[in-house]
């Protein structure tokens, strides 16, 4: 294990550094056209008539496009295809694209596109999940305004609520948060020497936005080569497609490079969010704590599109036992349609908001039982042999009631605080806050390809089609080769997230490609060390089977003396050896009516501490610090490890105290507050490496599980210092003060 | 024709007063590592250094340069001899996505300047103006403390 | 995008003021332009010129002279935060400007540009109006020096022609014995718009509380003192009760002026405190 759980140089951090790595916005192509777009002012509407006449008549604007242009399939959607490109005659958000502006300048773009007039036959609108589901309320897509309905049913929730000593029931509520990545969304596209259409922008999934791209122009797959630019900062809000079918249509037609850059406004306007989650939770224990019960029922809204909401219901569902064993467990989740933003992906896949929810719930059973809040989650924390709300038995790596035994180690140093004479408005309190996540998609094949070449030229070179955010994948799917191949980083070529060379390794997302990706590189160096036996013995004159690969060297049982490097075998033969490989982890669909199956191969588990500080006379809540201790299965790369925790407490910190996307009023950063360096609380991350037998070298995930119990924690620490909980997210100035205020009358 | 001293360099420009530096910098003088995240001076991403101040470059029109100094990200260090900082960036893992470490990387330097040994505190107040989605701001404090002793 | 324009440097202030004199309407001052380029991005103005008064050396001065301190209109957050005259004379100021938007809006932004953009939210009026400051307004008419409550005519309005300048901002030298506080409540701690903020000056003698002077920002339409509150205090001793008292004017003085909003309920106890907070901290600094 030279390679693993070591530091490596990131690989992309030099090209950072120097300012030279190349995002979206910063390719310069010669001669290019700019585009923008036309959106729609209205939530929801019929388009009359667009008159394009005056705007074409602008200087420097070469076409403008609408809908009618597209020559293959207007419907986008990473699930159910049902978002046009441009609108054709109806619009169902604030934002929904109408025309796409091409021009010599971005001025006479702007100009153009404040010059085309859209008229509309407006259509009521609909602004909750509720009201879309009324009977007669009206439909947002043909086929009606329920998106999914999924249901989880184990053991008898009857039973399980008579055997319960103690319920506690409430209603908790989430808002739209914004991924509020850096970089705002540009590229370029531009035809090729052999008649492919390129594009290269950031993305989280290059050979999905191939799909959609060849579709939506009507060409074969192989004219439309993805390259994803270096990406500033994804969480999900790059999954679906957000540029790249206006560059491909504009570079389609006009057959001159295009380029287009969002503003900040434009991105917050019309990326996807976080689902609004709407949850009322139920749950019994007996008297020694045991959960026998948990009954749930969630309603979400996906906004005008799909996008990823059918994932966000199922995986909320599924997770929304939190890391316990519950016997007796039903849940419905829905999501619905209306004419707000369109939810999506965004880290977590509703496991945040779920997460808030049943870590609420655990503290006040713990309360209504007079125990300690931790003692609680040991009694219940899966183990290995637990049977989850799915009925999936556990086999291996359940890391929860180590990360739990590890922060109540940290709490032992915690000491009660005085009242602070100076300032006797502060209270402080501690709060604890745990998480389980499944890694990968949710119950469904999920596979990922690399494949691993040696040249004749005696190189060796690895290609994914896995695109690094930012988290640094590139880096650690290289240890794993590195390790595996037993053969030096550097000496390893790394060819990547590029539609022409490299194959799928699905998304970027679901906290998945170290597992995923990491076992299909296992894989293909399997199978390149089979191919370089073969070669090498009939080049050395050996038994296939006395030979066998070690350090990057062909070797030989019995004659110790030889030692052969890889790359010779590839040199002397003249051929190019390459060994491909493939994973798609163990898992079975769900049952459409019980939800019951085993959706993930392997679960990561965390449990966050945090320590708050709560002025009571303004509601202004300060995170001192969270202790995050972590799940990982095997840390390839350490210090990443604790970049994502670090980098998601942060996230967690915005997400339970300041972030709310207000439709209509958030603008951009003026008014959507993400945490800055005075925010943060100091973070002391803890690895507990329980690995997993199935992932490489152990691994499992953690991108997204290093966002999720932060929230809990801060939500229970608020409520242990002021005495009151908050059920509403995110905990403002003024929710928390009202808590306060609360708290005051009760006593 | 704008006339100024960029990373250390004079150099004489023709450009239309309306533009940005941030859009100077860019679009005519190709030094993209200075980044635009929002345009209105609530990010940092845009940061550089005017007179060794950190400004955002999308709010100082291109007039206001005029006879002044500005360093860029491509001032800061080369391929083959880094800055302290961004030497220490990366060590310390303070580079995620990577599209603020460029804004960063001059707000810190525009502090060590000032400060050669900030306390965690100044630090903290020097970076306020940058925002960071991805690492949560410790390993970039990390990295510009460790230069500091 | 911003919309071209022309751009004038003018050397000293004749010069400018000859400038805006012929433009008028047509043209716009520029001082740090943090407010201004933001209004030109997103179509808010459309100048034809603008005047860039940064250049001219007397609005870049901090001085000190016949007991009153002047700050040049163009001299810049970070300048007043870091000087030692406001830092003796006038520290409330100087502590208010150091908590403006972020370091490098700091560095860029100047006094003038927050006194005349005429936030309600504007970080230096409070204090400047507990420091009973005055401005010095130029044109090519002539000369005046009015208060600074006068300058502002109603959110983001300011009273200024548009061939005028604000030159400077003066105050007379703080009483040794008079203290202040700035209490400045945001809801992220860096970089965020003031959700409220309260200053505070005041004398003691003793127990008694002399001169009192309370500004509060960002919950009335315009930055303003709480006058009522104030002579309410005056002369009186300090005791807990009567700052209480004191308080609830404030808060009925903010109603009045903004009326019942939804955001009522939370800002009329939390101002309340602050009040109470920033009289406290006052008095305990003369301690």
């Amino acid at each position: 294990m030279k390679k693993i759980g070591v530091n490596v140089l990131k690989l992309d951090a030099l090209d950072k550094v120097l300012g030279a790595s190349r995002y979206g916005g910063d390719y310069c192509i010669p001669n290019p056209l700019y585009l923008k777009v036309v959106r729609s002012d209205k939530p929801h509407a019929k388009i009359v008539k667009v008159e394009l006449e005056e705007a074409l008549q602008v200087k420097g604007v070469e076409r403008i496009f609408t809908a009618k242009d597209i020559p293959g399939r207007n419907r986008i959607g990473i699930i159910q295809k049902d978002q046009p490109v441009l609108a054709l005659d109806r619009v169902r958000y604030v934002g929904d694209p109408i025309a796409l502006v091409a021009g010599e300048t971005v001025e006479a773009t702007e100009e153009a596109s404040q010059k085309i007039k859209v008229t509309y036959e407006e259509l009521p609108s609909i602004k909750t999940p509720e009201e879309a589901l009324q009977p007669f309320a009206p439909p947002i897509h043909e086929k009606g305004n329920l998106l999914v309905e999924f249901n989880l049913v184990k053991g008898d929730i009857q039973v399980g609520f008579k055997e319960a000593e103690v319920i506690i029931e409430n209603t908790y509520t989430t808002t739209w948060v914004d991924h509020a990545y850096l970089e705002p969304d540009g590229g370029v596209a531009y035809w090729d020497e052999e008649e492919r259409l390129v594009i290269i922008c950031p993305t989280q999934n290059v050979h999905y936005d191939q799909r959609e791209v060849a579709s939506f122009l009507n060409l074969p797959f192989e004219r439309v080569r993805i390259i994803q630019s270096t990406t500033g900062g994804a969480f999900g809000g790059r999954l679906d497609i957000t540029i790249q079918c206006f560059l491909a249509l504009a570079a389609f037609h006009l057959k001159r490079p295009v380029k287009m850059v969002y503003t900040r406004e434009e991105v917050f306007q019309v990326i996807s969010k976080r689902h609004p989650l709407k949850i009322h939770y139920r749950s019994g224990a007996r008297k020694d704590g045991r959960l026998t019960a948990v009954e749930v029922d969630i309603l979400g809204d996906t906004g005008a599109y799909a996008s990823y909401g059918t994932t966000v219901a199922i995986r909320a569902a599924v997770h929304a036992t939190g890391p316990y064993q519950v016997p007796h467990v039903k849940v419905r989740s829905r999501m619905a349609y209306t004419n707000n933003p369109w939810s999506g992906a965004m880290r977590g896949f509703g496991v945040p908001q779920i997460a808030f929810a049943h870590e609420s719930q655990m503290d006040l059973l713990a309360q209504a039982l007079k125990m300690d809040p931790l003692e609680i989650r040991k009694i219940n924390a899966l183990q290995i042999g637990s049977e989850t709300a799915t009925g999936q038995v556990l086999r291996a790596s359940v890391g929860i009631r180590k990360t739990l035994e590890r922060i109540e180690e940290w709490r032992r140093k915690i000491l009660p605080s005085p009242l602070d004479s100076k300032r006797p408005f502060i209270r402080r309190g501690i709060g604890i806050g745990s998480m389980w996540y499944g890694i990968g998609n949710t119950g469904m094949a999920n596979p990922s390809t690399a494949q691993i070449e040696l040249s004749p030229k005696g190189e060796i070179i690895l290609y994914i089609g896995v695109a690094d955010i930012g988290q640094g994948s590139d880096t650690v799917l290289l240890q794993i080769a590195s390790e595996a191949l037993g053969i030096e980083l550097k000496e390893i070529q790394l060819i990547r997230a590029d539609t022409f060379l490299t194959t799928d390794t699905g998304a970027t997302s679901a906290s998945r490609q170290t597992y995923i990706t990491g076992n299909a590189i296992l894989n293909a160096i399997g199978n390149l060390k089979k191919k370089v036996l073969q070669e090498a013995s009939s080049l050395l004159n050996e038994e296939e089977k006395d030979l066998f690969v070690e350090d990057g060297l062909v070797k030989h049982r019995q004659k110790l003396c030889l030692g052969l490097p890889i790359q010779e075998v590839a040199r002397r033969t003249g051929k190019t050896i390459r060994g491909e490989g493939h994973f798609d982890p163990e898992t079975t669909r769900l049952d459409p009516e019980t939800g019951q199956g085993s959706p993930y191969a392997t679960y990561a588990f965390a449990t966050h501490l945090a320590e708050v500080e709560v002025d009571i006379e303004t509601g202004k809540v300060k995170v001192l610090r969270v202790i995050a201790c972590h799940d990982v299965g095997r840390a390839i790369h350490p210090n990443n490890v604790i970049g994502q925790i670090i980098g998601g407490v942060a996230m967690g910190v915005g997400f339970a105290l300041m972030e709310e996307y207000d439709p209509g009023r958030t603008i951009s950063f003026v008014n959507y507050l993400i945490p800055t360096s005075k925010d943060i609380p100091e973070v002391i991350p803890i690895l507990v490496e329980d690995q997993e037998p199935s992932g490489p070298f152990g691994a499992k995930g953690v991108g997204e599980p290093a966002l999720i119990p932060s929230a809990p924690a801060i939500l229970n620490a608020i409520a242990d210092a002021i005495g009151e909980r908050i059920y509403h997210l995110p905990a403002n100035l003024e929710r928390v003060l009202e808590a306060v205020q609360k708290a005051k009358k009760e006593d | 024709m704008i006339r100024f001293v960029l990373n250390g360099k004079e150099i004489e420009v023709e450009v239309p007063p309306h533009w940005t530096l941030l859009r100077l910098l860019r679009e005519k003088l190709g030094l993209t590592g200075t980044k635009e995240g929002c345009g209105i001076g609530e990010c940092g991403a845009c940061t550089v250094l005017l007179d060794g101040l950190a400004v955002n470059s999308c709010l100082i029109l291109v007039p206001k340069v005029e006879g002044r100094r500005v360093e860029t990200v491509e001032g800061l260090g080369s391929r083959e001899s880094l800055h302290p900082l961004q030497r220490s960036f990366i060590e310390h893992g303070a580079v995620q996505c990577g599209f603020c470490t460029p804004g960063m990387l001059m707000s810190a330097k525009a502090l060590l300047e000032k400060n050669p040994k900030p306390t965690r505190e100044e630090i903290k107040e020097a970076i306020s103006g940058n925002l960071c989605r991805c690492t949560g701001y410790q390993q970039i404090m990390e990295a510009i403390e460790a230069v500091g002793k | 995008m911003i919309p071209p324009f022309q751009y004038k440097i003018p050397k000293n202030l004749k010069e400018a003021c000859d400038l805006l004199w012929d433009y008028r309407e047509k043209a716009k001052v520029i001082a740090g332009g943090t407010d201004l380029i933001i209004a030109l991005r997103n179509g808010l103005l459309r100048p034809e010129f603008l005047i860039d008064i940064t250049r001219i050396a007397e609005l870049r001065k901090i001085e000190e002279k016949d007991g009153a301190i002047s700050i040049g209109g163009a001299v810049t957050h970070s300048e007043i935060a870091v000087s030692p005259i406001i830092n003796t004379y006038g520290k409330i100021l100087s502590e208010a400007a150091s908590q403006i938007g972020s370091p490098q809006i700091r560095n860029t932004g100047t006094i003038g540009g927050n006194v005349v953009n005429a936030s309600p939210a504007a970080d230096t009026l409070p204090p400047l109006m507990v420091l009973e400051a005055m401005g010095k307004v130029v044109s090519k008419e002539g000369e005046k020096e009015v208060p600074i409550e006068s300058l502002i005519q109603g959110p983001y309005r300011s009273t200024l022609l548009p061939h005028e300048i604000l030159v400077s901002i003066s105050f007379k030298k703080l009483h040794p014995h008079m203290k202040g506080s700035f209490i400045r409540l945001a809801r992220r701690d860096g970089m965020a718009i003031a959700r409220m903020s309260i200053a505070v000056l005041l004398q003691r003698e003793g127990i008694r509380m002399k001169q009192v002077r309370i500004s509060v920002g960002a919950i009335t339409p315009t930055p303003q003192r709480m006058k009522e509150a104030e002579s309410f205090l005056e002369d009186q001793p300090f005791d807990l009760e009567r700052l209480r008292v004191a308080s609830e004017k404030t808060s009925s003085e903010m109603v009045l002026r903004s009326g019942v909003r939804p955001s009522t309920s939370y800002k009329s106890p939390v101002v309340k405190a602050l009040v109470m907070r920033a009289i406290q901290q006052a008095f305990e600094n003369l301690q």
